[in-house]
């Protein structure tokens, strides 16, 4: 394991919207199209409106990131303990960062200005607005999965897939609250909603288990009971990990 | 082609320059405006929903067709009023208290209204309270509740509570949906129905307005 930062640096600086923007048929296979080039020749006017929300979502957002590095106290039953004092209580934080070193806590975002403009968009141009959802839900997934592998890149490989509250084992209230109590200062304008959940919405949050003993790699999928049936599903797991 | 099928057809492909026009020929033209609503409009959107349920549409075509609907009843409207073209009936929408998420819920009226309902959209983080006051004050016959959230769905079973608590339960339906939500908790909650998608709602909406 390569040595780690103690705290938020460990991620530099977060890359810029353009790179994380998802190209025009991979926006539109996220809209449910199986097949864009049909789609395309089928219905130019729908991949135009994708390739509008693809520009306007690349100008909208704005990527910013935090991440947390702390040490592992001690593990018992479901509740992982922080030399810090914070922690999680939920089965699959116990499951998969049991036997790490040390916890990486991460929150990504992309500010508030694209999901104001689909709200405003909404009334006029319907599939314009959703579209540009589907186009900020895409670049703040990127910006995460970029925090993730610069965690992993930083801890030498040594790290686990990332989980976050709201994961089947891990629930979101207080699993976000916990998780947003290991950031000391408020270095994002990202808060939590009565019911837990990020604001701004196009925000994403993950724990990740540091140490040379952690299970590396795979994909919270693996351990989701419900990942057969799962639209969100990310990739393939025939089974289920014991 | 007819003025009326002309209608039908600007809805189906999503021109909506086209529905506009082709809705101001079928009054011209003399066309009752029951016949361009229902023969024209809400069947080329209950078209538009078999394509998506077939695979063959997907949602922003949906949506597009939904906006061609919207443009061409903008024109329709004041002589549904005059003729007195009743609705498919109306449904109270709404995310429930807590949840802030309006896609999944915008997509649902908006394919509601494409069917002929009249639609009270309530917005995001609706408490109990207020689609009780809906249903009382404005006549909501279906109260349709979305939510993205585990820890907003219990908002779900609230709002039944309230409008059992209000004695209103037995003259509304409730519907629900939403990424986390499955038939299994609809009928734990007493729900009268669920629906995975926006099409889907169309179809579980006509049939809880037909069994009022």
């Amino acid at each position: 394991m390569n040595a780690l930062p103690g705290g938020s640096d460990v991620l530099g600086a977060p890359p810029p919207a353009e790179s994380l923007a998802p190209s025009v048929d991979a926006l539109l296979r996220r809209q449910g199209a199986p097949d864009p080039q049909r789609l395309r020749a089928r219905r130019p006017d729908v991949a135009a409106v994708a390739e509008e929300a693809r520009r306007q979502a690349q100008a909208l957002a704005a990527p910013a990131w935090a991440a947390s590095v702390q040490r592992v106290a001690s593990v018992r039953h479901d509740r992982v303990l922080l030399a810090s004092g914070g922690g999680f209580t939920a089965p699959l934080a116990a499951r998969v960062l049991g036997r790490a070193e040390y916890v990486c806590a991460a929150v990504c975002t992309i500010g508030p200005a694209l999901e104001q403009a689909v709200s405003q968009a909404y009334a006029d141009h319907p599939a314009l607005a959703l579209a540009l959802d589907a186009a900020g839900s895409a670049i703040v997934e990127a910006l995460a999965d970029a925090a993730a592998a610069r965690i992993g890149g930083a801890a030498g490989g040594c790290v686990t897939a990332p989980i976050a509250p709201g994961h089947e084992g891990f629930p979101l209230d207080p699993g976000q609250r916990d998780l947003l109590r290991l950031f000391a200062a408020p270095g994002l304008p990202v808060t939590l909603s009565e019911a837990a959940a990020l604001r701004p919405a196009k925000s994403v949050s993950f724990v990740a288990g540091i140490g040379p003993d952690v299970e590396a790699g795979g994909s919270v999928c693996d351990w989701c009971g419900a990942r057969l049936r799962c639209r969100l599903r990310r990739a393939e797991a025939p089974e289920p990990r014991s | 082609m007819s003025a009326v099928e002309h209608v039908y057809e600007a809805i189906l492909t999503g021109d909506q320059h086209a529905a506009r026009e082709a809705v101001e020929q079928a009054l011209a033209e003399g066309a009752a405006p029951g016949d361009i609503l229902n023969e024209g409009m809400i069947a080329a959107m209950a078209e538009v929903g078999r394509l998506f349920e077939e695979e063959e549409y997907f949602v922003p075509e949906m949506l597009i067709s939904a906006r061609a609907m919207k443009e061409g009843l903008a024109v329709l409207k004041p002589r549904l009023v005059t003729d007195a073209v009743a609705s498919a009936g109306t449904v109270a929408a709404g995310t429930v208290k807590g949840d802030m998420h309006d896609i999944g819920k915008n997509l649902v009226c908006t394919m509601l209204e494409g069917a002929g309902f009249e639609v009270i959209d309530l917005g995001v983080d609706v408490p109990p309270e207020r689609f009780v006051e809906t249903v009382r004050e404005r006549g909501a016959g279906i109260v349709a509740m979305s939510a993205l959230l585990t820890t907003t769905m219990p908002s779900m079973r609230a709002t039944i509570e309230a409008l059992e608590a209000a004695g209103l339960r037995q003259r509304v339906r409730v519907m629900v949906g939403g990424a986390p939500v499955t038939e299994a908790y609809a009928r734990q909650i007493g729900a009268d129905g669920y629906s995975t998608d926006a099409s889907r709602a169309v179809a579980l909406a006509r049939s809880l307005a037909a069994a009022s």
